[in-house]
C-alpha cells in the first residue's frame, strides 16, 4: 500500500517536471512580426531553355576558341615591325636599281687617295698627340694654383676645392660655318610625325 | 680609404673653424693665414673668355680630305629622286622628237634645279669677315670670330702702366672666386659671363703679389669701361697677349690659355 502511495507520488512529480519544460521564464513574450511585402516587383517567371540550344551555344564558344588558338599557333605572336631591320623589298629593288656605277679609278687616282688617306692619319694622331699635351699643361696649371692657394690659406684652398653645382648641366653652342645674320627672319618650317601607330 | 677618412676630417674641422669664425666670440682657431698682417698679396683675377663663333679656316690637307670623302660619298650613294626624273625626262624627250609629241610637263627638273638656283644665290650668308676685323678694331667683340677672344685692360701697377686681365685684391670674408666676380663687376658695363667651378685656373708670382686666375665664359653685354678701375681694354686673342703684356706676364698666363 505504502509503496504505492510512494510510486504515485514520483508519477506526480514527473508530471510537474514536464509540464514545467513548456514555460519559459520570460515575463514579457518577444512579439516577432513580419511586415507584408507589398512594394516588390512581382516575380518573373523563369524562362526555361531547351539545352539542346545551350550545349549548341557552349560549342559554338568552344569552337571561336580553338580557332583563335589555331590562328595564334599559326602566326605566332604578331610583333611591331622594326623598320630599320626589315628590307622593304620594293625599296630594296629601287636600291638595285638606282646603282650609281663605280667609276673606274687610274692608278694614280688610286695612289693619291691611299697617300691622302695615310697622311690624314698621320695628322690626326699628331693633333690627338697635341692636344692631350695642351690638356696636361692645362690641368698642370690648375695644380699649380692650387698648391699655391694651399700655401697661403687652407679656408680659401678648401672653398676653391667645392664643386660649383651650377656648371652642371652645362650646355655649349659650337662654332657654325657662318657668323648668324642680325634682324634675319628664319622662314618658318612645317612639323610632319611620320612615326607609325601600331 | 685612411686617405679619405682624413680628408673628411679635415673639412670637417675646416667648417667648424669657419663656423667658429663667423660667430667670432671666440678667436681659439682663427688661423694665422687669415689675419690681417699677409705676408703675400692675394690677388683675384678674371680670365673672360668669348669662344669661337665661327670654324676655324681648314688647313689645306683638311680641304684635300674633305673633298676626298664628299667624292667617295657620292660614288657609293644612289641616284637620288631629282636625278631619277632627270632623267627620266631625258630620255623623254629624246623620244618626243621620235614621235613628235608636244605635251611638256609644266614644270621640268631642269626649271626646278634654276629656281633652286635662284633661291641660293638671294640668301646671301654673313661674311666670315667682320668690320671689325677689316678696320682692325681691337675692342670690338665682332673681330676674329673663329678663335677665343679675351678681355684685357691697361692698368697703373706701382706707377707703370700694364695691360693685364682684370684683377682686383682679395679681401678678408670672401673667397678667390668673389674676388674675381668683384673684378668682372668693377670693370663696367653689362657683361655676362659664367664662371667655370670654383678652383682657379693658373697662378701667377710677382714679389709680393700672388695673382689667381679663374676663367669665365663670356655670355652676353659690353664694356663701358669704369675709369677709376682701368684706362683702356680690348679684345684679344692669344697670339696678340704678348704684344701687350709684360713678357713675364704673357708667359704666365699662357699656362692656362690653350692655343686652341
Amino acid at each position: 500500500m505504502a509503496l504505492n502511495m510512494v510510486l504515485s507520488a514520483l508519477k506526480q512529480t514527473a508530471k510537474l517536471n514536464i509540464i514545467a519544460c513548456k514555460f519559459h521564464t520570460q515575463v514579457t513574450p518577444l512579439l516577432f512580426q513580419t511586415s507584408q511585402l507589398l512594394w516588390a516587383e512581382p516575380m518573373k517567371k523563369k524562362k526555361r531553355i531547351d539545352p539542346s540550344v545551350i550545349a549548341a551555344r557552349e560549342a559554338k564558344k568552344i569552337r571561336r576558341i580553338e580557332k583563335e588558338i589555331k590562328r595564334l599557333t599559326k602566326f605566332g605572336r604578331i610583333l611591331k615591325p622594326i623598320e630599320e631591320v626589315e628590307i622593304d623589298n620594293r625599296k630594296y629593288r629601287l636600291a638595285l636599281e638606282r646603282k650609281r656605277p663605280l667609276p673606274k679609278l687610274t692608278a694614280e687616282e688610286k695612289d693619291y687617295r691611299d697617300l691622302l688617306i695615310k697622311e690624314w692619319g698621320a695628322y690626326k694622331s699628331y693633333q690627338w698627340h697635341w692636344e692631350a699635351k695642351i690638356m696636361d699643361q692645362l690641368t698642370e696649371a690648375q695644380q699649380e694654383a692650387l698648391d699655391e692657394l694651399k700655401q697661403e690659406s687652407l679656408e680659401l684652398y678648401q672653398a676653391a676645392l667645392q664643386i660649383d653645382y651650377s656648371c652642371v648641366p652645362i650646355e655649349f653652342q659650337g662654332p657654325k660655318e657662318t657668323p648668324p645674320k642680325k634682324d634675319y627672319p628664319a622662314p618658318d618650317g612645317e612639323y610632319v610625325d611620320t612615326t607609325r601607330k601600331y | 680609404m685612411a686617405l679619405r677618412h682624413r680628408h673628411v676630417i679635415k673639412t670637417l674641422s675646416m667648417s667648424s673653424r669657419l663656423k667658429l669664425l663667423q660667430n667670432s666670440g671666440t678667436k681659439k682657431f682663427e688661423s694665422k693665414q687669415l689675419s690681417t698682417a699677409h705676408p703675400t698679396n692675394l690677388i683675384g683675377a678674371v680670365c673672360i673668355e668669348r669662344y669661337p663663333v665661327i670654324t676655324a679656316t681648314k688647313t689645306k690637307l683638311e680641304e684635300r680630305f674633305s673633298n676626298l670623302l664628299s667624292q667617295i660619298e657620292l660614288e657609293k650613294s644612289h641616284y637620288s629622286d631629282h636625278e631619277v626624273r632627270l632623267m627620266r625626262e631625258k630620255k623623254n624627250v629624246k623620244s618626243k622628237t621620235d614621235e613628235e609629241e608636244t605635251h611638256a610637263e609644266a614644270q621640268t627638273g631642269l626649271d626646278l634645279e634654276d629656281k633652286w638656283d635662284a633661291e641660293l644665290k638671294a640668301f646671301q650668308p654673313a661674311s666670315r669677315e667682320t668690320e671689325a676685323d677689316r678696320k682692325k678694331d681691337r675692342q670690338s667683340l665682332e673681330r676674329q670670330l673663329d678663335s677665343c677672344l679675351y678681355l684685357v685692360i691697361k692698368q697703373n701697377i706701382n706707377g707703370k702702366d700694364h695691360w693685364i686681365l682684370p684683377q682686383i685684391s682679395w679681401q678678408e670674408g670672401e673667397n678667390l672666386r668673389q674676388t674675381a666676380e668683384r673684378a668682372l663687376a668693377s670693370i663696367g658695363g653689362n657683361i655676362k659671363a659664367t664662371f667655370l667651378g670654383n678652383a682657379p685656373c693658373g697662378v701667377a708670382k710677382f714679389e709680393p703679389d700672388k695673382i689667381f686666375f679663374f676663367k669665365a665664359w663670356y655670355r652676353d653685354g659690353q664694356v663701358i669701361l669704369n675709369k677709376d678701375f682701368a684706362k683702356d681694354y680690348l679684345w684679344l686673342t692669344r697670339n696678340e697677349l704678348s704684344q701687350y703684356c709684360f713678357p713675364t706676364y704673357s708667359k704666365n698666363i699662357k699656362k692656362f690659355i690653350p692655343p686652341f
